[in-house]
């Protein structure tokens, strides 16, 4: 039976896919029935009657709704005949009776299917004119959602889109007849990480942006095509400006990355262009304080400061630090001028050499769609890609994959059928050996002599079960298990079991900035260049040798680590570029101090800018071209939307001015005068880049490939890292992401400064023993140092563990780590 | 919805209605009707441990319980009057009693007085129009109602019974 059939439109025959929506076959032969329920990612309902057409029956012609029709082969369908025409009619006057008609003030006007609709199939005039039914306006479902009951129409996506995609049917249609409302339960919370994709969604003025609202008619609106840089989901996103400001982001389909949803921190946190903490200007220090110059003398100041130190020094006492939330152009300039015009490779960024991260990050964000089973070891989707998040729970729910969870605390996506095992920090490497040590025993392999130890349990052997019967699963890892003291233990006892159940070529790695795949693509590491390309590949250093026009240092530079303990040795000065390591870490800012000469570029006077010599003020990457490459390899293009605030200056512009200035005898390797010439040279000096280009980048981006770099795995013995008891210190402490933290990007939006819970976490055994209760201030101590924050008593989180999240205003964890970082010892009091 | 007012519900009352359709798929209206005879309305902790109880979202609890007119998701007065304002009814004069009953007991329709001894209700027509107006007093229905004799009434059965549930 083929599945192409033929249906006929208003006697017109037209191709259909057998089963398709009606409403769907028709949009293809150009017919748009209108829908307002009837949306293409929600199931059909038929609650509206707006798509209403006739169909032949064998009884006659029959009104139907297209939207929860499936084609058939033959099906007659009448679309503009008097019956159905006069159907749509009255569909539209029934849901204009209680409609508040106030289009002048609603954000949605001029982009709202009711509009539009009405002028296509609406009657000229009501015959209304009682009262209306008054219900609630600017009722805040959220602080950041604003619901006006009144403009809505009942067409249930908001509920559907809460219930089939986030799993969590938090709004709910209450009442009836006249007096329908869409609501929470009372007092209920609309707390969906991607809650803002229902105002993407309602398809009148229902549900409005609150933070944006009334700050735009929408068709004065500039938009911009281009995506999100909050996490390494890389999600495809519209900014829409007004007079040079940031005025909202809405969602842009990319089925292969997002589908058709952001998040709430892709969506709300869009102040940053906008926020009066933003540098505008250079600065210099002179007679000991930051001010103001001009970007001549502030780039004269760099040169004359970053010779010097060569000259005094050498080029090996200079070292940059580059960001993983920075464009691939910004890092790959970076790395040009220091280990091109400085002669340095003492290059790195905070998620660089000391993560254990796969080079190629995860396979595919489409293949999470299609997984039979999910398996998380160290990372949290839901706080740190919630989109990716939203896809996982879809496929719980719709596809029953189970759900196996390894992570010291009981992550949000534990709530689906599965496994969840809860190692204490140490731990971690024995439980892999147990799975590894079932699995292999399971499939009837032999047990290498140094697992036979390894204890089993029958959740042990039915996790390693499910996940080798598995036939697609989808397997990350993340930086919880991946950086710091016994990191190596787990990253390789957790990669021997993955590998024994034959889904080696699965195992992917979460990464939870932006660009931190491009930032490492880029060479933005101490021992690799751009491409991934070892730095000990002779014929590698002699392809960018013959394209930078320059001699390249061989010796591997040192390592973010490496540079900051050596600020008080070896290294003198440090370019950094977006790191803000004194902020994150005291015993830093203390190190950054010694140096001879510091550059910081920044949008923020962070702590660490404060300490610089000179601030080179960047524009934020609206206010610019640039290319992020997300974790699945994809690059995608972020062009300028808004021009940059103040005088700040796109990073590339910056590094590009600085090489030319520090070496004119070098400008011709220096020429690119914009980001698609400067791309097309990074896809040289990055093969695993060549044949993109920004151009074909197009609106969807270009991955490259999984296979471009294969890793061979086996099992193998690994050694192992035991993670002392001190008893002075009894609890264990556990650092993570969380998605509203209080970084500088969400300080800069009022909106979301108040979002989540900003506190550590206790269990409440803990809590009990030590007699806190949530919203106590407490000090938790390390041999190292100690940080006063306020407690959150959780019992997802693993007794005997404190879990503190990263940048807590005031509160960084950098400042409990030692030598066992992050898995540190801790203490509270 | 105001928590406060619903303090104190004593949700042990409601596990062997729980235990009574455990495992048991669409029981939710029976469920609703049995846990309102329990409290005599459905306060809003009643209806999320119900919802905990069945899987059922406790946002599609909440819709079922407001869509059918026999919950009430507020507390009601041991008395209860309903005061038909169908089409002959408010001809024969049903505004009259409910502003009468306002002025002697203070409430108007839909409010319960603040003892908590009466709840006034409108309703639209009892299929008793012959005898309109009609009130229902405590499930006992008195048509042709003039306002001495329904103020004089419901003071007597809220008077003689008032301190009692009924
Ligand atoms: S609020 Fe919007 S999306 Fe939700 S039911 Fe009403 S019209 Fe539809
Ligand atoms: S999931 Fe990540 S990339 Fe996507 S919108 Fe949220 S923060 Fe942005
Ligand atoms: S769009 Fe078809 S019934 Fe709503
Ligand atoms: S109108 Fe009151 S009984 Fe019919």
């Amino acid at each position: 039976m083929s599945d192409l059939i033929t249906i006929t439109i208003d006697g017109k025959e037209i191709p259909a896919q057998r089963g398709e929506m009606l409403t769907k076959a028709a949009r293809r032969a150009g017919i748009e029935i209108p829908v307002f329920c009837g949306h293409p990612k929600l199931d059909p309902i038929g609650a509206c009657r707006m798509c209403l057409v006739e169909q032949e029956t064998p009884r006659g012609r029959a009104l139907i709704t297209a939207c929860t029709t499936p084609v058939s082969e033959g099906m007659v369908i009448h679309y503009g005949s008097e019956k159905a025409v006069d159907a749509r009619q009255g569909t539209l006057e029934m849901i204009l009776i209680n409609h508040p008609l106030d289009c002048p003030i609603c954000d949605k006007g001029g982009e709202c299917p009711l509009q539009d609709h009405t002028l296509a199939h609406g009657p000229g005039k009501s015959h209304f004119w009682e009262e209306k039914h008054h219900k609630a306006k600017n009722y805040p479902l959220s602080d950041l959602i604003l619901l006006d009951q009144e403009r809505c129409i009942l067409c249930w996506r908001c509920i559907r889109y809460l219930g089939e995609w986030e799993d969590k049917p938090q709004l709910g249609l209450f009442h009836r007849g006249g007096e329908t409302v869409i609501d929470k339960f009372p007092d209920g919370e609309l707390d969906a990480y991607t809650s803002g994709s229902i105002i993407d969604l309602c398809p009148v003025g229902a549900l409005t942006n609150r933070p944006a609202r009334f700050s735009y008619r929408p068709w004065e609106l500039r938009k911009t095509p281009s995506i999100c840089t909050h996490c390494g989901q890389g999600c495809n996103l519209r900014i829409d400006s007004r007079d040079d400001i940031v005025r909202r982001h809405v969602a842009r389909e990319n089925v292969a990355v997002n589908d058709e949803w952001i998040c709430d921190k892709g969506r709300f946190a869009d102040d940053i262009s906008v926020s009066p903490a933003r540098l505008q200007q250079p600065l210099a220090r002179i007679a000991g304080q930051l001010q103001p110059v001009s970007w001549a003398e502030a780039l004269q100041r760099v040169v004359s400061g970053l010779k010097g130190v060569a000259e005094r020094h050498g080029p090996a006492a200079i070292g940059a630090i580059g960001s993983a939330k920075a464009s691939n152009e910004a890092n790959y300039l970076l790395g040009k001028f220091m280990r091109g015009v400085i002669g340095s490779n003492n290059l790195d960024h905070r998620e660089g050499a000391a993560l254990l991260a796969d080079p190629r990050g995860l396979p595919s964000l489409e293949a999470a769609r299609h997984a039979d089973l999910i398996l998380l070891m160290g990372c949290d989707p839901s706080e740190e890609m919630p989109v990716l998040a939203t896809l996982l729970k879809r496929a719980a729910i719709r596809q029953a994959a189970a759900v196996v969870i390894v992570h010291p605390r009981r992550i949000e996506l534990a709530r689906y059928p599965g496994h969840c095992f809860q190692p204490a920090p140490g731990e971690e490497p024995a439980l892999f050996d147990a799975l590894t040590r079932a699995t292999l025993a399971g499939r009837g392999e032999p047990i290498p002599a140094w697992l036979a130890g390894a204890a089993e349990d029958a959740q042990i052997t039915a996790a390693a079960n499910a996940l080798a019967a598995a036939q697609r699963p989808f397997i990350l890892y993340g930086s919880d298990y991946a950086w710091g003291f016994g990191a190596r233990a787990i990253v390789a006892s957790l990669t021997n079991w993955v590998t024994a159940a034959g889904h080696g070529d699965r195992l992917g790695f979460l990464h939870a900035q932006a660009n931190s795949q491009g930032a490492g693509d880029m060479g933005m590491l101490p021992d690799f260049l751009p491409g991934r390309r070892p730095l000990a590949d002779a014929k590698a250093r002699g392809d960018l040798e013959a394209l930078w026009q320059t001699e390249l240092p061989s010796q591997p530079g040192l390592t973010y680590g490496g540079m900051l303990a050596s600020a008080r040795g070896r290294i003198k000065a440090l370019y950094l570029l977006g790191a803000n390591p004194a902020g994150e870490k005291p015993a830093d800012a203390a190190a950054l101090k010694a140096l001879d000469f510091l550059v910081v570029q920044e949008l923020f006077l962070t702590e660490t800018a404060q300490l610089a010599d000179v601030v080179l003020p960047a524009a934020s990457y609206v206010e610019g071209d640039g290319t992020f490459t997300n974790s699945e390899r994809r690059v995608q293009r972020a062009p300028q939307a808004v021009k940059p605030v103040g005088n700040a200056a796109p990073d590339w512009l910056i590094l590009t001015h600085l090489a030319r200035a520090y070496a004119p005898e070098r400008a011709a390797a220096w020429s690119t005068t914009s980001v698609a010439a400067l791309f097309a040279e990074i896809t040289q000096a990055a093969p695993l880049y060549a044949g993109m280009t920004w151009e074909n980048l197009g609106a969807g981006g270009r991955q490259w490939p999984w296979q471009a770099l294969s890793l061979q795995r086996s099992v193998q013995p690994y050694k192992p890292a035991a993670l002392p008891a001190d008893p002075a210190y009894p609890l264990r402490l556990v650092v993570g992401n969380q998605l509203w933290d209080d970084g500088v990007v969400l300080a800069a939006s009022p909106a979301l400064a108040q979002q989540g819970i900003k506190a550590a976490r206790l269990h409440p055994t803990d809590a009990a023993a030590l007699g806190l209760h949530s919203g106590d201030a407490i000090t938790l101590r390390s041999r190292s140092g100690s940080v006063r924050t306020t407690v959150h008593v959780d019992d997802a989180i693993k007794p005997g563990t404190v879990f503190l999240p990263y940048s807590l205003a005031g509160a960084p964890a950098g400042a409990l780590f030692d030598e066992y970082a992050p898995r540190s010892a801790v203490g509270v009091g | 919805m105001d928590m406060q007012s619903h303090a104190g519900v004593d949700l042990d009352l409601l596990e062997d209605v729980l235990a009574q359709y455990q495992g048991q798929r669409g029981a939710l209206i029976p469920i609703l009707q049995k846990a309102q005879d329990v409290y005599g309305y459905l306060p809003p902790q009643v209806l999320q441990r119900i919802a905990r109880s069945t899987g059922v979202a406790v946002s599609k609890v909440y819709g079922v319980a407001t869509f059918y007119a026999q919950f009430y998701l507020q507390k009601r007065g041991r008395h209860i009057l309903k005061l038909c304002d169908g089409t002959a009814c408010h001809v024969k004069g049903t505004p009259v009693l409910a502003t009468a009953l306002e002025d002697h007991f203070g409430v108007q329709p839909g409010q319960t007085t603040e003892d908590g001894a009466l709840t006034v209700e409108v309703v639209y027509c009892l299929g008793s129009c012959a005898l309109a107006p009609v009130a229902v007093l405590d499930g006992q229905v008195m048509g042709r109602m003039r306002q001495e004799m329904l103020v004089r009434t419901v003071q007597k059965q809220v008077g003689a019974a008032g301190g009692e549930e009924v």
